[in-house]
């Protein structure tokens, strides 16, 4: 259950930057927080690691977000899983028990 | 989730807000450190500073560790690099540490199967190796070396073995940034410092896409235009990318265009006299390569003849070369002809992975010089590096073929007498012919010794070229069925390299053993073990200090001083030898400290000064030279050669190249002719293909592949082409198709309009993913004097599959 809180450079199209703000106080994850100028706190609670690359993702591409730069990110559970397509080769190799 | 946790976690989510908080209002006095005097049932978490892990702009973090792992990560907002802000990979760079299938084992090659040995045997193993035939050994290293790491295999080959076969993967990345700094100044690394990126009024991207690949950088220009700055951002490239986006001005030049491009500039400097007489009449030489075996000293030419030679690369002319309007290069001069203007030129690998790799750095040298943007802040030819130490494990350690630390060459004898006084070694130990260079190395190791390959053995630590070498088929996967030919990799994960490995060594990374890095604006950084490796895995300096000493048990001479003291000796407070070869001893001193101290012997001659270990661990990184003031601080330098700020230039003059190639304080303005690549598309092969780094992965993806948002974020390569072209190949979008080049052939899905936007006749592939290895196809043709390869172009075809 990943926490991170970001800064968030908004656009100078302001009437872009506002929905955006508009469109990221809209998600229960997201919490937003200081705004000053172009930039804005948010701290993003996410249900797990899936759960906040989407959103992570999602803020990336919002019209109205120029930049996204991170701050603080609490993983309390490391990954348990990898992609499935790594390594089959070497697996293929074996390394003996 | 009890009540404890919901607490913990809403007071996770203040601290997060917080430091969102501070660094939206740009507070630098918020520390982290807070939560340790939090309740232990809300945070039991410890924090302490590292740098990033992943890439040269060497970000500082806050890594917060409870019960031996690492479970958060901040920026740390005392730090001038970073200033509490981090990227996508930093962001997850705690995650790195915990991917699945570490490596906890050493394993050894019995077959097709690995099979767990001890460590002992392991140490055997290369021991044996060495003994065998030590001038047929090589060590191929890395940039993601700490500097203590580099510098004790380095002292293992040329102060121990006597054996110049050490080159590192950075020879892939920044060789010809080292090469142009020498053939301009006499001295490698850039003058500047991110603070240029602070004051420009005119950024300049040559190739260069730090968007994506240095963000935090980016992000600091991009910070100050949502502040209401005016920066005019120019992006000169052969594909669009995320900095085009955020840029007033783009111009997509052809594959060379660059040389060509900084060839105008100049010209019209001097056609228009708008060149800036007085600083070049003062501080400045003409130089052009000798006609026969050119080097970087290359021959005196005056002005005259540099502007003759320069005269034909007219607007015109320089647009038919470079694929940009004429009157772009006007521009482009007519910026760099306004001394009003701060102007920084910014680049990386687009620059370096070039066949005239030195000669296109030189020309932007140049073009700084010729015009007089240099030496004020914001005012300044700046390099990066893809690297967290390129500069200061490759670069000052000197842990390449020809080099020696400090700045010193195997081929000068009074450098190999230096290294031998400070290493305590008896004389004529040094062996005064470089070694063979990274494509070389491979060449002889790849070629059987009944062929003539000289390398037989060699030891590959924290780096991975069996996915980063060029033309694999020919400088890697040959070594399969060479019978005597052996491969050791110490890893943190299996890679396209351990495939390949007789011997596999688990080794610790980053917070799981001391370090020191070195990044791209001379910042040395510090940073202390926190957590335990997995398993067996053990520090690869311990490795080499390991390997030493078994040498020396088994009676090699090179492994002790003219004393007869081991190499790698070192005290405790008592001044007793401390086993340090042993594991279980090997932290019952700071070897890190240890060997940084006898290392800084090295920095004086090149004035690269380095302060005491123990000031590093105080700071969040001091950039060199820095020298101690009467008053007992330690000073360090943010722009070199400058009168107002270098220590080194004398009192009242305003610039000084000290280690000028003339020996006379003057920089070299280069004369370079325009060649055309090595490979152009025709008929067979018609495109152009280029590669390069995505966002999400670092480098090979080794370490970001295994953190499951980057992965998912970007999980395969792909190859994005123009609409148009795929139009015209009835290929569409998400479709796999081939590339083939006259060297190899590879399948991948096609991105069209995706993030990059190559123009037609040009493909891009990154190269993080092992299991499409865009390496087969791409050309092992290098730069002459920086022996760096050219990864951005070559020629290759489009195969439409099942067609
Ligand atoms: S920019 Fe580089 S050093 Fe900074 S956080 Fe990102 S990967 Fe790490």
């Amino acid at each position: 259950m990943p926490i991170s809180s970001l800064v968030i450079t908004l656009t100078d199209d302001q009437a872009l930057a506002d929905s955006a703000c508009e469109s990221l106080g809209a998600r229960p994850e997201i919490e937003l927080g200081r705004h000053v100028a172009n930039r804005l706190a948010a701290v993003v609670d996410s249900a797990d690691s899936e759960a906040d690359r989407e959103t992570w993702q999602w803020i990336n591409a919002l019209p109205g977000v120029a930049h996204v730069d991170v701050v603080f990110v609490h993983f309390d559970d490391p990954p348990r899983e990898e992609s499935p397509e790594l390594h089959a080769e070497h697996r293929a190799g074996g390394v003996a028990p | 989730m009890t009540r404890v946790e919901a607490d913990r976690r809403t007071f996770m989510k203040s601290a997060a807000m917080a430091a969102a908080s501070a660094a939206v209002v740009r507070d630098r006095t918020f520390a982290l450190q807070v939560l340790d005097d939090a309740p232990a049932e809300q945070s039991g978490v410890r924090w302490a500073k590292a740098p990033c892990r992943f890439c040269g702009t060497g970000c500082h973090v806050q890594v917060g560790v409870e019960n031996g792992r690492v479970v958060a990560i901040a920026g740390d907002q005392a730090a001038d690099v970073n200033k509490g802000l981090l990227c996508v990979k930093g962001y997850h760079v705690g995650l790195a540490l915990y991917g699945e299938d570490r490596l906890t084992r050493p394993l050894l090659r019995s077959g097709d199967r690995f099979v767990p040995i001890t460590w002992d045997q392991a140490i055997d193993v290369i021991a044996d190796r060495v003994g065998m035939a030590p001038e047929r050994f090589a060590i191929y290293g890395s940039g993601q070396w700490t500097i203590p790491e580099g510098y004790a295999a380095q002292k293992l080959m040329k102060g121990g073995l006597g054996n110049n076969h050490i080159d590192p993967n950075a020879r892939l990345c920044m060789a010809s940034a080292v090469t142009g700094f020498i053939a301009t100044y006499g001295v490698d690394e850039p003058a500047g410092c991110y603070q240029d990126l602070d004051e420009c009024d005119v950024l300049i991207m040559w190739g260069n896409n730090p968007a994506e690949m240095h963000p935090v950088l980016f992000s600091r220009v991009i910070d100050r235009r949502s502040q209401g700055e005016e920066v005019l951002l120019i992006d000169i490239s052969t594909r669009r990318t995320r900095t085009t986006e955020h840029c007033q001005e783009y111009l997509e030049m052809k594959p060379h265009g660059d040389v060509a491009i900084a060839l105008g500039i100049c010209q019209q400097l001097i056609e228009r006299g708008e060149y800036d007489e007085s600083f070049v009449g003062r501080h400045c030489s003409f130089r052009a390569p000798q006609a026969e075996n050119p080097t970087l000293l290359g021959e005196p030419i005056t002005f005259d003849e540099f502007k003759s030679r320069i005269a034909k690369y007219t607007p015109e002319h320089v647009s038919e070369l470079a694929g940009i309007p004429a009157d772009s290069v006007r521009r482009l001069a007519s910026l760099f002809a306004d001394r009003s203007l701060r102007i920084t030129s910014l680049w990386c690998m687009g620059m370096n992975q070039h066949t005239m790799g030195t000669a296109i750095n030189t020309l932007v040298h140049g073009v700084h010089l010729l015009s007089g943007h240099f030496g004020r802040p914001g005012d300044a030819p700046t390099s990066l590096t893809g690297q967290p130490s390129a500069c200061g494990t490759v670069r000052e350690v000197g842990t390449l073929a020809h080099a020696l630390p400090g700045g010193r060459v195997v081929a000068n004898a009074e450098h190999r007498r230096q290294c031998e006084e400070i290493w305590g070694l008896p004389e004529g130990r040094i062996n005064p012919k470089p070694g063979f260079h990274t494509v070389s190395m491979w060449e002889q190791f790849c070629t059987p010794a009944s062929a003539g390959g000289e390398i037989d053995t060699i030891w590959v630590q924290v780096t991975n070229p069996g996915q980063t070498l060029p033309n694999l088929p020919k400088l890697f996967d040959a070594k399969k069925g060479l019978e005597e030919k052996f491969l050791i990799v110490s890893e943190v994960y299996p890679t396209a390299t351990t495939q390949l490995a007789d011997l596999i060594l688990p080794s610790a990374m980053w917070v799981e053993k001391n370090g020191v890095f070195g990044n791209s604006e001379r910042r040395t950084q510090q940073w202390f073990k926190m957590v335990d490796p997995p398993g067996d895995a053990r520090d690869d300096c311990w490795q080499t200090i390991a390997v030493a000493h078994r040498l020396m048990e088994r009676g090699h001479e090179g492994m002790r001083d003219a004393n007869g003291r081991f190499l790698f000796r070192v005290e405790d407070d008592a001044g007793q030898e401390v086993p340090i070869w042993e594991w279980d001893h090997y932290y019952d001193v700071n070897v890190d400290r240890a060997l940084f101290e006898e290392y800084r012997a090295f920095t004086r001659l090149k004035h690269k000064n380095l302060a005491p270990y123990d000031e590093y661990v105080r700071s969040r990184g001091m950039r060199w030279p820095v020298v101690e003031q009467p008053e007992g601080v330690w000073r360090e330098t943010r722009f070199r050669f400058a009168g107002f700020d270098d220590p080194f230039v004398p009192e009242g003059e305003d610039f000084d190249f000290y280690h000028s190639t003339t020996g006379d304080g003057r920089a070299q303005i280069w004369f370079h002719e325009y060649t055309p690549p090595p490979e152009v598309p025709d008929d067979d092969y018609p495109f152009w293909l280029s590669t390069g780094r995505v966002l999400e992965h670092w480098h090979t993806g080794t370490m970001t592949r295994r953190i499951p948002q980057l992965s998912r974020a970007m999980p395969s390569a792909y190859v994005e082409m123009h609409r148009a072209d795929a139009e015209a190949l009835d290929i569409h979008d998400g479709e796999t198709i081939a590339i083939e080049s006259r060297r190899g052939r590879l399948e991948l899905p096609v991105w069209i309009g995706g993030r990059g936007m190559p123009p037609m006749g040009t493909i891009f592939v990154p190269f993080f993913d092992e299991s499409k290895l865009v390496n087969l196809v791409t050309l092992d043709a290098h730069d002459p004097f920086s022996k760096q390869p050219d990864f951005k172009k070559c020629a290759a075809r489009v195969v439409k599959m099942g067609g």
